[in-house]
């Protein structure tokens, strides 16, 4: 069949096959790569050129770093970066004690069975949106804890009963990420812990230690590198995510990405010359977000060695 | 003496960590059960624990043409599928090559492709709306499939990549030395092989197409519902509009459990941990 196309055709054919085995990573690489750089790098670069001040449908093509002076200099900003840090660290730091407590005791505590460990799997499942309404259905003051409360003789009125969400102290914000970074960290960290040699355990009964101390001596140093690198993820999801605080959130100061889409929004209303501001703000967020990945790759790393030396 | 007191001790001490276990359950279950009652609630008025009546009107009304909930999953359905394709087309290739070969710049795209895990989607949302109210895509259900390209893509290499890793490229070099042209050895060699792992990764990114909020916010522009976005609009509303939003919560986190207890006991859970992580 091949040969009866010709002479000419053999070494052309060869030439392509030639050509793709030289490029074959490359070539696979292709199609993900146009994703990845075209539209992932793409917008990630349009947001940097505008927050530079490049916008040229209002005639802005000068680069500048004038927004970005405006910004850290605005009290608006600096208040919704405290309190961005705030939340994410607060979230991070409760679920990362619950979540190692429940993976160290898992075995224990559920006596292995795979449909009780399942529970403390099952925030992974629930949708954040979803995980919004629990709490409104929850924690609100007409919520159904207020009620329960109320029915017990608790509380005497909806007035009792703290504000826990739209308020500045987050409270309903950090629910929804303890929630549902408990699923997460506990199933990294328990994926640690059963990986530890258990004879390390023994050893350090044997010696005498209490359970206290084997925890504090043995189990938590080895168990440190994957709750150092769950947290940091958890950390710079929560500092980046939009629609917990954008509905759960107090109006004001509010995270950077709802921040930055409120600005957006009256920019785009009133005045666009005023987008390069909140385009700003989310390329200082994305930054903060990438020093927080390459301390994950840090501890990650850290972490296979561990792995590597079992 | 000694022995027995710390013997005591630790059943004390090991009451008490189930004692803990049972209260962090029933955080876990409890929160969810308001929406359940919500969903058939007639009136639920203050102060009382449970509705004084109820109905499945709200599930009438979701199911119902005129709600905006039977568009939205549509919509969302729609949406998932295509993006799945999609990306598990663009994916493997890449995936491929991730698992299987060594090559420089390898690292540096494995940065890549975990970047739009971290990298705020706000950020990103935002850059690639401008980009694309230029060309037209924004307030469509094409520029919504392409933004969520963003998320999926790199997901479905991540994890069909750990699949390339513990799989015999041997097979194909049988099948080629045996006169299989690259289609018919992909076709009836590779797939085969890969069937579990990348049914697990279809699955996984339909989720995350399904539960995706900032994409289809920003670059939907409220034109494109989908069932996140529904879910958002009644429960911003509040009042019995919570009990639509209940009931529009249950048909979305209803495919999610499902995929949780499968995956619990067919796929492994690294993938669950990295999927759902977002």
């Amino acid at each position: 069949m091949v040969r009866s196309e010709g002479v000419a055709a053999v070494p052309r054919r060869r030439s392509w096959k030639r050509f793709v085995d030289r490029n074959y990573v490359l070539l696979m690489l292709l199609p993900s790569l146009v994703i990845m750089i075209g539209l992932f790098g793409g917008g990630l670069f349009s947001a940097v050129m505008q927050s530079l001040g490049y916008f040229p449908l209002v005639g802005l093509t000068k680069l500048t770093l004038r927004y970005y002076v405006e910004l850290v200099t605005d009290s608006g900003f600096l208040r919704s970066l405290w309190f961005t840090f705030y939340v994410a660290a607060a979230s991070t730091l409760i679920a990362s004690v619950i979540s190692t407590f429940v993976a160290v005791n898992m075995k224990r505590a559920t006596g292995g069975k795979w449909r009780l460990m399942m529970i403390y799997k099952l925030p992974l499942a629930v949708p954040y949106m979803i995980v919004i309404v629990m709490a409104i259905v929850t924690l609100s003051g007409g919520g159904i804890l207020a009620r329960v409360l109320y029915a017990l003789r608790i509380i005497q009125s909806t007035q009792d009963f703290p504000s826990l969400l739209y308020t500045s102290s987050g409270a309903g914000v950090i629910w929804v990420y303890v929630w549902k970074f408990v699923g997460f960290m506990t199933l990294s960290i328990y994926s640690v812990y059963v990986g530890i040699n258990a004879n390390l355990f023994d050893v350090a009964r044997t010696l005498g230690a209490s359970t206290w101390r084997t925890f504090w001596h043995v189990t938590f140093p080895l168990l440190l590198p994957g709750i150092v690198s769950s947290s940091l993820i958890c950390f710079a999801f929560s500092f980046g995510s939009f629609e917990v605080p954008l509905v759960l959130g107090p109006s004001f100061p509010n995270t950077l990405p709802v921040f930055a889409y409120v600005d957006y929004m009256n920019a785009a209303k009133y005045s666009l010359a005023d987008v390069p501001l909140p385009m700003a703000t989310m390329v200082l967020t994305s930054v903060i977000s990438v020093l927080v990945m390459l301390m994950y790759r840090n501890a990650s790393e850290r972490l296979k060695v561990i792995k590597g030396g079992r | 003496m000694a022995r027995s007191s710390s013997a005591t001790r630790s059943k004390k001490a090991s009451f008490a960590v189930k004692m803990l276990f049972v209260l962090i359950a029933l955080a876990i279950l409890m929160p969810g059960i308001p929406i359940i009652i919500y969903s058939v609630s007639h009136r639920w008025l203050w102060p009382d624990v449970l509705p004084s009546r109820f109905t499945l009107d709200k599930w009438a009304y979701v199911f119902s043409p005129v709600s905006q909930v039977m568009p939205a999953l549509v919509n969302s359905l729609i949406i998932g599928l295509l993006v799945s394709v999609i990306s598990a087309i663009i994916g493997l290739p890449a995936a491929k090559v991730m698992g299987q070969r060594k090559f420089r710049g390898k690292a540096a795209l494995e940065m890549l492709f975990l970047s739009p895990l971290i990298i705020p989607e706000t950020a990103v949302g935002l850059g690639v709306l401008v980009v694309f109210i230029k060309l037209g895509l924004a307030n469509t259900m094409l520029g919504v499939i392409v933004s969520h390209l963003i998320p999926a893509t790199p997901y479905m290499i991540r994890m069909l990549s750990a699949v390339f890793e513990g799989y015999d490229s041997n097979y194909e070099v049988q099948a080629r030395s045996l006169g299989a042209s690259p289609f018919k050895v992909f076709w009836y060699v590779t797939l085969p092989i890969i069937r579990p792992g990348l049914v697990a990764a279809f699955l996984f990114v339909f989720l995350i197409s399904l539960n995706n909020f900032v994409y289809s916010y920003l670059v939907g522009g409220g034109l494109v519902i989908t069932l996140p976005l529904v879910v958002f609009n009644y429960a911003s509303h509040g009042g019995m509009d919570l009990a639509v939003a209940s009931a529009a919560s249950i048909i979305l986190t209803a495919p999610c459990i499902a995929l949780l207890v499968i995956s619990e006991r067919f796929i492994k859970e690294e993938y669950l941990s990295l999927g759902m992580s977002r």
